[in-house]
């Protein structure tokens, strides 16, 4: 390429980063309550929270937690599911008002979009292996392990330096331990043991890596939306709603003893 | 292992190949459409016309059909917020605007048939060059105009010449359309993965969606072996276009006496 042909080019994709930088595109609260429905995204690969039953509705605990959310707001719940690695640029784009998708709190993910005040829901990050494995704990593992793209679990297998392959999901990345391409799977606690009770050929291995919080996001700026979406999930935790979307889709509270944590709790 | 393979996950990967069947129909008409607008626009002797067309066609020959398609998805609403505001806004009133975001699967279709329009334009373009310049001057020294020489003589042995790539893109078309799956369009890729995160049998699921890609794709290449034979004249006119070799004693070529 000829120097000036790269000043073309560089100058075309600095243009394009300077013309589309600033430009908000997400619906205000107003927006959404003028159409009538508020667009809830979560991945749909992260069973119990967010899967497709078998009429390819999206259901689990944030689908019910969106429909809540959206009720109390008084408008009608669309879910959207989108691969978890592109919910945040698609609540950055607008193409999602709202993001249920169990997000843990990270410095980059804040920079891009905004937390609710309080999480939704708590676990934490767990090991699980093939039931035939003989390996005991992360220290152990021989080949790499599966995790989510994206989410905090593969940030923290990064910064603890172990081994690990991404998958846009948890059922892709139990599909990589079920051919032997990986040695086992880091996901949620409870996100594991679901998969076991359908079948999965897992077992959960070692004690809980460590303990996150999931949260509730919206775009950046959007701060009428932020604010009443606030007081919505206050009054869920407060009227019941929370625990109650809780015992059902896991037979206990995974609300209660975190919600007033900060969300930034490690 | 009840749930191995129910009538819903049976009924999800149809519906997800009919998506992936309409997703490629759908888009390779529009391709072929923006191909044959580029080929012509290529032609042009105006310098910016056929810059224009250049442009297009390097720029989607040169990006990867992926990066396309999440551009379709994730920055387009960007930009149609910023065209709303600087274009639509002030000369409507507010009337007249573009939407919030595409949907998933107008994303993908516009992202692959821009992309495959590039390529088909090529294939018009080659065409089209590839009859003999002695030809048309043939046609012009008996006195046929600039257009009926491409209508009688250029245009129908360049149509020939051009089904057989048309129908490799066809078929990369179809099995590019898995792509969309990223952007959370229902096809067959993804109704697979999703019936997968149900039954957890990825071998026995993947291989089912290749043989139904498969089963797919050799329907397209029958039909593009058929137009082969519809755009030739001479084996046309034996009447039975799948048939290359005829018995000699069949007389007029009519079937078996």
């Amino acid at each position: 390429m000829t120097r000036a042909r790269m000043k073309i080019v560089f100058g075309a994709v600095l243009a394009a980063v300077l013309l589309f930088g600033g430009i908000t595109s997400a619906a205000d609260l107003a927006t959404i309550q003028k159409r009538g429905y508020m667009i809830l995204v979560m991945s749909g690969g992260y069973p119990p929270f967010s899967l497709f039953n078998a009429d390819q509705q999206l259901v689990g605990y944030d689908a019910d937690v969106a429909k809540a959310l959206a009720e109390k707001l008084g408008v009608k719940a669309r879910l959207d599911a989108a691969e978890f690695s592109t919910i945040v640029q698609g609540v950055q784009s607008g193409i999602f008002d709202v993001a249920v998708a169990s997000q843990a709190y990270t410095p980059q993910r804040a920079a891009a979009v905004a937390y609710l005040d309080h999480p939704y829901h708590c676990g934490g990050a767990q090991l699980f292996v093939p039931k035939s494995s003989n390996v005991t704990g992360i220290s152990q593992m021989q080949q790499p392990v599966a995790v989510a793209l994206g989410t905090t679990y593969e940030g923290w297998l990064t910064k603890n330096g172990y081994d690990f392959k991404t998958y846009k999901d948890d059922p892709t990345g139990i599909q990589a331990v079920q051919s032997g391409i990986v040695g086992g799977l880091v996901t949620d606690l409870a996100v594991g043991s679901y998969a076991i009770t359908q079948g999965a050929p897992l077992k959960p291995v070692g004690d809980l890596l460590y303990i996150d919080l999931a949260n509730v996001t919206v775009a950046k700026d959007n701060t009428d939306l932020k604010a009443a979406l606030n007081k919505a999930l206050v009054e869920l935790n407060n009227d019941g709603t929370l625990k109650q979307i809780s015992m059902k889709w896991f037979n206990q509270d995974i609300v209660s003893r975190c919600f007033d944590m900060p969300i930034t709790t490690k | 292992m009840s749930n191995v393979v129910t009538p819903a996950i049976l009924h999800a990967l149809l519906k997800g190949a009919i998506l992936s069947v309409q997703l490629s129909v759908l888009t390779y008409g529009l391709a072929l459409l923006f191909g044959l607008i580029a080929a012509l626009m290529r032609r042009s002797g105006n310098v910016v016309v056929k810059g224009v067309a250049r442009f297009y066609i390097e720029l989607f020959r040169g990006t990867p059909a992926l990066v396309q398609i999440f551009f379709a998805y994730f920055a387009t609403p960007q930009i149609f917020a910023w065209l709303n505001r600087l274009v639509f806004e002030p000369l409507s009133g507010g009337r007249v605007l573009l939407p919030p975001h595409l949907s998933p699967f107008a994303a993908a279709v516009l992202a692959l048939s821009l992309g495959y329009g590039a390529y088909l334009s090529e294939v018009i373009r080659a065409g089209i060059e590839s009859i003999h310049k002695g030809q048309a001057e043939a046609a012009a020294s008996l006195g046929l105009g600039g257009r009926d020489i491409m209508r009688f003589v250029v245009i129908p042995p360049a149509i020939r010449l051009m089904i057989p790539p048309f129908g490799n893109y066809a078929l990369a078309l179809l099995k590019d359309s898995s792509l969309a799956s990223t952007i959370s369009v229902v096809e067959l890729t993804l109704s697979t993965e999703r019936a997968i995160s149900y039954n957890y049998q990825p071998a026995m699921m993947w291989a089912a969606a290749a043989v139904i890609y498969l089963a797919l794709s050799m329907v397209g290449s029958f039909l593009f072996s058929y137009l082969e034979v519809v755009a030739d004249p001479i084996r046309r006119r034996r009447g039975r276009p799948l048939t290359r070799l005829e018995p000699v004693s069949s007389g007029d070529g009519e079937g078996d006496a």
